[in-house]
């Protein structure tokens, strides 16, 4: 494969980690690294983060207890 | 005395990724992977679980219950039923809680098990109701800013309907990824399914994504 592309593929195979915050220092460092020298990267990066933002924004709030004292009735039951 | 809620829900310290492995995730992240208490704080409760103490329950249940809804919703897209893999997640908890052995974080454990339930409960439904999401694809994929430009015009609810498009695998995977805070490793473990899998998938949930937005945009362009 051509070495532009193998580091471009390698760059798409990392970028959401590096958005979550969970690539190794090492990763992350290769990455920025990638972006400062293909600024049209950036845009990958970025298109990746108002994914995050969306899904985040997108999460049911639900009462924690939601369905709780079900539950503990049907453990009672078995008892 | 503070609960497993309170630290789930409590404000990030200096750092925000007390509890989480030292990869030097940056001060932006904030996904609840990040804020999840450490395996020594669940091991205790689980102890009382196994001795039958319902407060113990309670407090687990506080703890995860969101997350795990979250989860089964976004595959599921059903409230009812995702409160019922909530409570089936939680049972098998308390009934073998011994079956956590720390080998991983504790929500991915729990993530796996309320998986294994959907996908039961997915097998057990007529075959229509499971869809098959493939999008069409009729546009080139890869070009860079329809997201940007719906971002921009704050068209939350087109984006949310793409996603609602992607087949159930890649929800799931983005799911984990982007709401979880989830390393890859964690997100196979969670999926039953080997690292590359987790990548093909985020790949093409990447590329129906764009092309899903790509041509919502231009038909908005054709009716505006």
């Amino acid at each position: 494969m051509d070495e532009a592309l193998a580091m471009r593929q390698r760059f798409l195979d990392l970028a959401p980690w590096h958005v979550n915050g969970t690539l190794s220092p090492a990763d992350r460092a290769w990455v920025d690294e990638y972006v400062r020298s293909h600024p049209e990267a950036g845009a990958e990066l970025g298109w990746y983060a108002l994914l995050q933002e969306k899904i985040r924004f997108d999460a049911p709030e639900v009462p924690p207890d939601a369905g709780l004292e079900r539950l503990l009735h049907r453990v009672r039951l078995e008892r | 005395m503070e609960t497993l809620l309170d630290a789930v829900q409590a404000p990030a310290g200096p750092t925000g990724h007390e509890n989480i492995e030292p990869f030097g995730a940056p001060e932006r992240l904030t996904g609840r992977a990040g804020k999840e208490p450490g395996n020594e704080r669940v091991f205790p409760l689980l102890q009382r679980m196994a001795k039958g103490d319902e407060a113990a329950l309670r407090e687990l249940y506080l703890a995860y219950s969101r997350s795990i809804y979250a989860f089964a919703l976004r595959r599921l897209r059903d409230a009812a039923e995702a409160e019922e893999i909530v409570a089936d997640t939680m049972h098998e908890v308390w009934r073998h809680p011994e079956r956590f052995r720390g080998e991983s974080k504790f929500s991915t454990w729990l993530l796996g098990i309320a998986r294994f339930k959907l996908l039961s409960l997915i097998r057990g439904r007529e075959p229509q109701h499971e869809e098959i999401g493939e999008l069409e694809e009729t546009l080139e994929s890869g070009e860079e800013g329809s997201f940007e430009i719906l971002a921009q015009k704050q068209r939350r609810e087109a984006v949310r309907q793409c996603m609602d498009k992607l087949p159930p695998e890649q929800r799931e995977c983005l799911h984990l990824v982007f709401y979880e805070g989830y390393a890859l490793a964690e997100v196979a473990a969670v999926l039953g399914c080997p690292e590359n899998t987790v990548k093909t998938r985020l790949f093409h949930a990447r590329r129906k994504l764009k092309s899903s937005l790509r041509l919502m945009l231009q038909r908005e362009n054709v009716n505006g």
